[in-house]
This record gives C-alpha cells, structure tokens and sequence, in this order.
C-alpha cells in the first residue's frame, strides 16, 4: 500500500486514537500530518516499515510530545502530558472512531460545522476539498473547522460514545451527517465533479463503520441499505454528455446488482428488529424502485403507501409532493394534479416540474409549458434546467 | 438580599475595548474591589459561540448550536453546575422543569478560574 493510499483509508483511524491520547483535536492532527509527512521522506529511501499504522503512530506521539515540550506551561504539568501520550500502544482501537464520530456530530454544534469536522477528520479530506464539494470559499470553511474545534474544547464536548439512554438521539445526528453528506455527493453526480462524487463513497465507507460498530442499531443498517440502493443506479442518471437520464429511461441492467442485494440483505436486517425507522421507510421505497424490471412493473400502491408511513412520522410538504407523484402512476395523472394543488412548497423547482410533467403526460400542452416557465424560474443545477428547457420546447412544439 | 448583576453587550466590542491598557487596568481594578469587598465573585463565561441551547419542540427537547433566545424571552434563573462534560451538564439541564414551559436553557461553560 502507498502512503497515499495509506493516508486515504487509515487517517481517519490512526487520528481517532491519537486524539484520546493527547486529548486535542488540533494537536493530534498537526502531529499526524507532520508524521505523514515523516513518512514520505524516509520510507522511499529506508523501505517501509512492517507495521506502517504502528509506525505513523508512534511518530505522531512523538511529535505530539515535541509540540507540548515546546509549550509554554508548568514543567511538571508538561511532563505529565508528555508521560501520558508516550505510553499506550501503537494499534488504534475501533471505539475511538466510533467516539470521535459522536464528538464531531455532537448536537451543540451547528450543522455544517458537524459536516466539515467529520469529512476533515473522520474521512480525512483536506479543507480545499471540502470547500470545493460545498461551494463555499477555503477561509469560510477553515474558519467554521477552527470555531468548532475551539468549541468542542472549550464547551467540554466530551469524546465519548453516548450512553445508551442518549446512544438514540446521538445517533440520529450522526446519520443525518452521513446522509447529508452523501446527498451533497449524489446531487452533483449531475454535474462532473469528482470530488463531490467522492463523498457518495465517503458516506457508505463511514456508515459501513458505524453498523459495524453498532451492530444493533437498525436505522443504521438502514440509512446504509438506502445510499447502496441510490448509489446503484447513480451512473446511469445521466448520459455520455451530462444530460439527466430520468428513472423510465435508465438503462436497468447497468444498474450494480451487487450494491442491491447488500442493500437489500440490510434492509431486511433492519426490518427484522421490529421497529421501522424513517430510514428504514425510505430504504423499502428505494429498493421497490431498485428491483422493478421497469417503470410499469413498479409497484406504485405499495410506494405511494409507505410515502403515507413516513409522512406520518415526519410530516413534510416534499414528502408530500413524493407521494403525490407515485399515486399519479397507480391512480391517474389527474388525481396527481389535484393532490399537488394542495401542497405548498415556495421556491422549490420540482413541485412545477412534476405538475408540468403530469400535464405534458395528459396533452395539455399549453398548461404544462406553464408549468415548465414556473420551473425554470427556480431551477440552480445547470443539468436540470437544460432537461427542464428541453421538455418546455418539447411542449411548445406540440402546441 | 442577593444580586446578580449580569453584563450583556457586544462580546467583539469588548474584545477589542479590552486590550487598551486603559480598559484592561480598570477591569483589573473593578475585580480587585470586588474581591476586597467581599461582596461577590466573579464567573466569567467563554463566549458565545461555545454555547448550547435546549429547548423542548413538540415534546421533546432539542439541542442546538449557540445562545439564542426569542423575543420577550428575559433571563430568569441561573445555575452553576459542575460536570464532567458537555454531555452531562445537558443531561441535568434537561431535567429542569421550566423547559416544559417554552423556557430555554443556555448551557455555557464557565472560565476556569
């Protein structure tokens, strides 16, 4: 393995259990970077070591001990601190994954903060990258990374995994990172940038960890089986130009047979606990979708159903627009149309594009170019306001 | 009788205020009576954006990022508490009866002395 490729699936670990050992989250990462950087110049000229994880860690203590000698404080306070982080082995524990996880994700800390703090350590994505897949300038997302750090210091947050009265609530927060940060990979799946992709894989890769960690949280197993299902047909949502491919034009039989039948291997993990989550809702609908032969073959009074069950636990106008559309397929385009007269979503461009799409399916041309105009006024992804301005001259043409 | 008197303003004010010798003698003057007239102590608090805030949303109470408060929202109780961690000061905070109420809780960490 390349140090590269090193960094890339070990930083993440080696820095959780760094970090329970000179219990500071800006130390242990100076100290790992500065032993990466150790290991790049001496490993290509003494070979690599047997235990390359081992050595990076017994380098960063090292460092980490040299950064806290330097230290301005009481001698003996300092020689306290040094003793604690030069003892203890070298092989990180899984746990301390887990606990940095939760310390990153932890509710008192503003929600993009929890995002970037967990791609920055956990995954160990550079703040250039991170900046980049969020469309925010470097020294906003530098600034955002160092507040949170300073707060997790000084409001206590502890390193810790939850107990198991708060275990539940804690892990929604983390699941809800994990999504969002898969969600923001997903979406610019439609545009061309890698490094936004990347956090599709950076997503699954973490989750795995979590339902590895906790194997008996089944909203876990859940949110995992949803992002594989998704991330199956991910490639063929658009064309060899960019442009969106919709669902009942995919290309099926490229979509990864593998991720579905561990997607669906997860689900009914989950399911078979008992207790259906919103996740676990979510994941059913995402594997009807995955393992119909095609878009008449769905089973639409099933998806439109379980659109009922999530609206029940988490009420929501998108949820609502959702099962407007799947009842469209099993009940009529029309009964669509009224269902979405009902829902109010200011602002959001695919409330007018389904309605225009419903009324393009029934003829009524003039109406869904409307519709369309509506849409567009709200669309911000390039490749959906050219699918959108495509169906609108589409329409007009059939005028 | 007891007191508290409590300082609201503009922490990055106070920031910049505070390093003008002329402010930072008249702090440390200010603590010094304070001390010598065995009136009080002084706690003082890391600023905002270290704080948490619960408050209870349908039911069950939410946890959340930084000092907020609504309008018509006055201070009207405090606590020091003293905690392991972040974790645990939330969990006695949450159990305090007001936050059923529509009362927020602001949980901030105190300056070591």
């Amino acid at each position: 393995m390349n140090i590269a490729e090193l960094h890339r699936r070990e930083y993440g670990r080696i820095l959780a259990s760094l970090i329970r050992a000179v219990k500071d989250i800006t130390l242990a990462e100076d100290a790992l970077q500065e032993a990466f950087a150790a290991a790049l110049e001496q490993w290509p000229l003494d070979g690599a070591p047997t235990n390359p994880v081992g050595w990076l860690m017994r380098t960063a203590r090292n460092k980490a001990v040299d950064q806290i000698r330097r230290n301005v404080m009481a001698e003996d306070k300092r020689d306290e601190i040094a003793a604690s982080i030069s003892s203890g082995d070298n092989t990180p524990e899984p746990t301390d994954e887990l606990r940095l996880i939760f310390t990153c994700c932890h509710p008192s800390l503003a929600p993009d903060a929890r995002v970037a703090l967990t791609l920055r350590t956990i995954c160990g994505l550079t703040t250039e990258e991170i900046a980049r897949a969020f469309v925010v300038p470097v020294p906003t997302l530098a600034q955002r990374l160092v507040r949170a750090k300073s707060k997790i210091k000084l409001a206590g947050i502890p390193y810790e995994v939850p107990a198991d009265e708060q275990l539940g609530a804690r892990l929604e927060s983390v699941l809800a990172v994990v999504y969002l940060v898969f969600n923001e990979g997903y979406a610019a799946s439609f545009g061309s940038d890698m490094v936004r992709a990347d956090l599709c894989a950076e997503a699954i890769r973490l989750n795995r960890e979590l339902v590895s960690l906790l194997p008996n949280e089944s909203e876990a197993r859940s949110l995992l089986a949803l992002m594989l299902f998704n991330d199956a047909r991910r490639t063929t949502r658009t064309d060899a130009n960019g442009e969106i491919v919709l669902l009942e034009h995919q290309d099926r039989s490229r979509w990864d047979r593998a991720k579905i039948s561990e997607g669906t291997e997860l689900l009914e993990q989950a399911l078979s606990s008992g207790v259906a989550g919103t996740y676990a809702v979510q994941a059913a609908i995402a594997a009807l979708h995955a393992q119909a032969p095609s878009i008449d073959d769905t089973d639409w009074p099933q998806i439109a159903a379980l659109y009922g069950v999530l609206l029940r636990i988490n009420p929501s106008p998108v949820i609502e627009l959702n099962r407007a559309v799947a009842i469209a397929m099993t009940e009529g385009y029309e009964r669509g149309l009224e269902l979405m007269e009902t829902i109010e979503l200011p602002g959001y461009h695919l409330l007018p594009a389904s309605r225009a799409d419903l009324l393009r399916r029934l003829g009524r041309h003039a109406d869904a170019a409307i519709a369309y105009h509506e849409a567009l006024a709200l669309v911000s992804n390039e490749a959906e306001r050219r699918f959108l301005e495509r169906r609108l001259s589409e329409v007009i043409a059939a005028i | 009788m007891q007191y508290m008197l409590l300082v609201y303003g503009d922490e990055q004010l106070w920031e910049s205020a505070r390093g003008d010798d002329e402010t930072s003698d008249a702090h440390g003057t200010w603590l010094e009576h304070l001390a010598a007239s065995r009136r009080a102590g002084t706690i003082g608090l890391h600023p905002g954006l270290t704080a948490t805030t619960l408050r209870e949303h349908d039911g069950r109470v939410s946890i959340s990022d930084g000092p907020f408060t609504e309008a018509g929202d006055v201070l009207s109780a405090f606590q020091v508490i003293d905690c392991d961690n972040l974790d645990e000061a939330i969990a006695i905070a949450s159990r305090i009866p007001a936050l059923h109420h529509g009362f927020s809780i602001e949980v901030r960490p105190v300056i070591a002395q």
